[in-house]
């Protein structure tokens, strides 16, 4: 293979990388934010309901975040362009997590046991690395199978060519931690092989330790604390052991750490996979679902543009993360139907929706 | 979940009426039972069966003819010494999450009751007050818009 065309596979890689790590975001999101939060159950003083298991997924997911703010400095690193201005690009769901179709099936649905039990099985390692090495990395079986496979890669093409040939991007597209701040860690560029390498590592290693031996810790500090912080995998057993690792724990062997609280029933019953299409009987539902839909793909359209050459406008996506909470947390609270369900945030690109006076 | 002994539907449509919000955004703030229990508590059985009948009402009225719809409801409700100050607490608690303690001259007509006290009814019902939405604000505190945000103009506001 020419050098031109191993780079190519390379940027085609970081695209598959970029989707899958942007394919996790709205599902934790979603489960996240249909707990019932502060004041649920007491009419007058408030009460902390399920604070610690919400808490947790949003650390996962603020980590994701990063891990695609990553992908993408090594994409725009290589020389290539993110793309997520385009509907072929977005996870709809229910959708498959990897290129080849294994993993689990990845829908938006309430927290529940079953859903976090996907969590983890998102964030499982893989069992056997031997068997994807100079493979084909669009057929990993998990996430962390096709970064190993994409690492393996990266490294036969740095070997055999000048890190100028490689690493042919513009520089000033490199997302830093001038750009990217209070969320999972900090981003930084990537401009050579080691800081390439780099980024895969934190990505993995975040993710499910598989580095580190089957060690719960991750190998980062929690921010704040100065403890080190265990992976993504780890985190949602926690959630379903109602227990906190620590972070010499190992694979296999039960958590030693604290009591984590959960309650499985302080949570709102939201519809399956919900779309705005299916909420065309209720004009209200509808209409408020479609907002939030343009409130995603707008912030959608601001990430393409900051990781296309104009890192500062992150700074414009931070308030609409925020408002995609209060919306999402807003939507969770609407009843649809007599059994009580509720609606909910669809994550649905529609880039050439406009929008409607909200009916009131 | 906290369910009212009110009648949702009915005291829903009222509170569309009185809000100028769609029953969506009402179900959206996570205060519909808090406070339609909070309404019952206060009215009592007979004064509630009546808003909830002015509700069903106006529900039914307003397509056609949405200006006489409103006039009736002014002339049944927020003119009626009973009825009226539940009205108007009423929607100060949907904009506010505060309770405004009923007039004494409807304690006078009605009795006291136990939970007619002056109060923001939890720390959801601050933090989803129709206002802040209506001014285009966030509530003080919390719902924080995040970093930067000052530097762009506020949600409907047109540079």
């Amino acid at each position: 293979m020419s050098m031109e065309s191993e780079r190519d596979e390379l940027r085609s890689l970081m695209a598959q990388a970029i989707r899958i790590e942007l394919t996790t975001i709205p599902p934790y999101a979603t489960a996240a934010y249909t707990i019932c939060e502060v004041g649920q159950y007491d009419r007058i003083a408030p009460t902390e309901v399920n604070a610690e298991p919400l808490e947790v997924i949003r650390q996962v997911m603020i980590e994701e975040m990063l891990h695609m703010t990553l992908a993408a400095n090594i994409l725009n690193a290589l020389g290539g362009s993110v793309i997520l201005n385009q509907p072929s690009a977005i996870p709809s769901y229910p959708c498959r997590l990897l290129p080849s179709g294994k993993g689990p099936e990845v829908r938006l649905r309430r927290f529940s046991r079953d859903q976090v039990r996907v969590f983890r099985e998102i964030e499982r390692a893989p069992v056997n690395f031997d068997k994807l090495s100079n493979g084909d990395c669009l057929r990993a079986e998990t996430i962390g199978g096709f970064y190993h496979c994409v690492r393996e890669k990266l490294r036969a093409l740095c070997r055999t060519h000048r890190p100028d040939q490689v690493f042919c991007g513009d520089p000033a597209w490199q997302v830093g931690a001038e750009h990217y701040w209070g969320a999972g860690g900090q981003a930084f560029a990537v401009t050579d092989e080691a800081s390439a390498l780099r980024a895969i590592d934190m990505i993995v290693d975040e993710g499910e330790g598989a580095d580190l031996g089957g060690r719960a810790g991750d190998g980062d500090p929690v921010p704040g604390t100065g403890e080190e912080d265990v992976a993504h995998f780890f985190k949602f057993n926690e959630i379903l052991l109602s227990r906190y690792y620590r972070a010499d724990d190992h694979l296999g062997s039960p958590p030693t750490g604290a009591d984590l609280a959960v309650d499985w029933s302080a949570v709102h019953p939201m519809r399956d996979d919900p779309r705005a299409e299916d909420f065309a009987h209720l004009p209200e539902v509808h209409a408020r679902m479609l907002a939030f839909d343009q409130l995603y793909t707008g912030f959608l359209l601001a990430l393409h543009e900051a990781f296309n050459g104009r890192p500062e406008r992150l700074r414009e996506a931070v308030p609409v993360m925020i408002k995609l909470r209060h919306e999402a947390m807003a939507l969770v609270r609407i009843p649809v139907n007599d059994q009580g369900e509720t609606a909910g945030p669809g994550w649905t690109f529609r880039p050439i929706y406009s929008t409607p006076e909200r009916a009131s | 979940m906290l369910m009212a002994e009110a009648c949702p539907d009915d005291l829903l449509a009222l509170s569309v009426a009185l809000t100028g919000y769609d029953r969506a955004s009402l179900w959206a703030t996570g205060c519909v039972p808090l406070y339609l229990a909070q309404l019952a508590d206060v009215a009592g059985p007979d004064l509630l069966a009546r808003l909830e009948t002015a509700g069903r009402e106006h529900a039914a009225a307003v397509g056609a003819d949405p200006d006489a719809a409103d006039r009736q409801l002014r002339q049944r409700v927020l003119v009626d010494p009973d009825l009226g100050p539940l009205a108007r607490s009423l929607i100060q608690l949907w904009y506010l999450g505060q309770w405004t303690p009923m007039p004494p001259e409807w304690v006078q007509r009605n009795g006291s009751k136990l939970r007619d006290t002056a109060r923001i009814l939890s720390s959801r019902a601050y933090r989803e007050g129709l206002v802040w939405d209506t001014i285009g604000a966030h509530p003080m505190g919390a719902k924080a818009p995040g970093f930067g945000s000052w530097a762009l103009p506020p949600a409907g506001e047109t540079p």
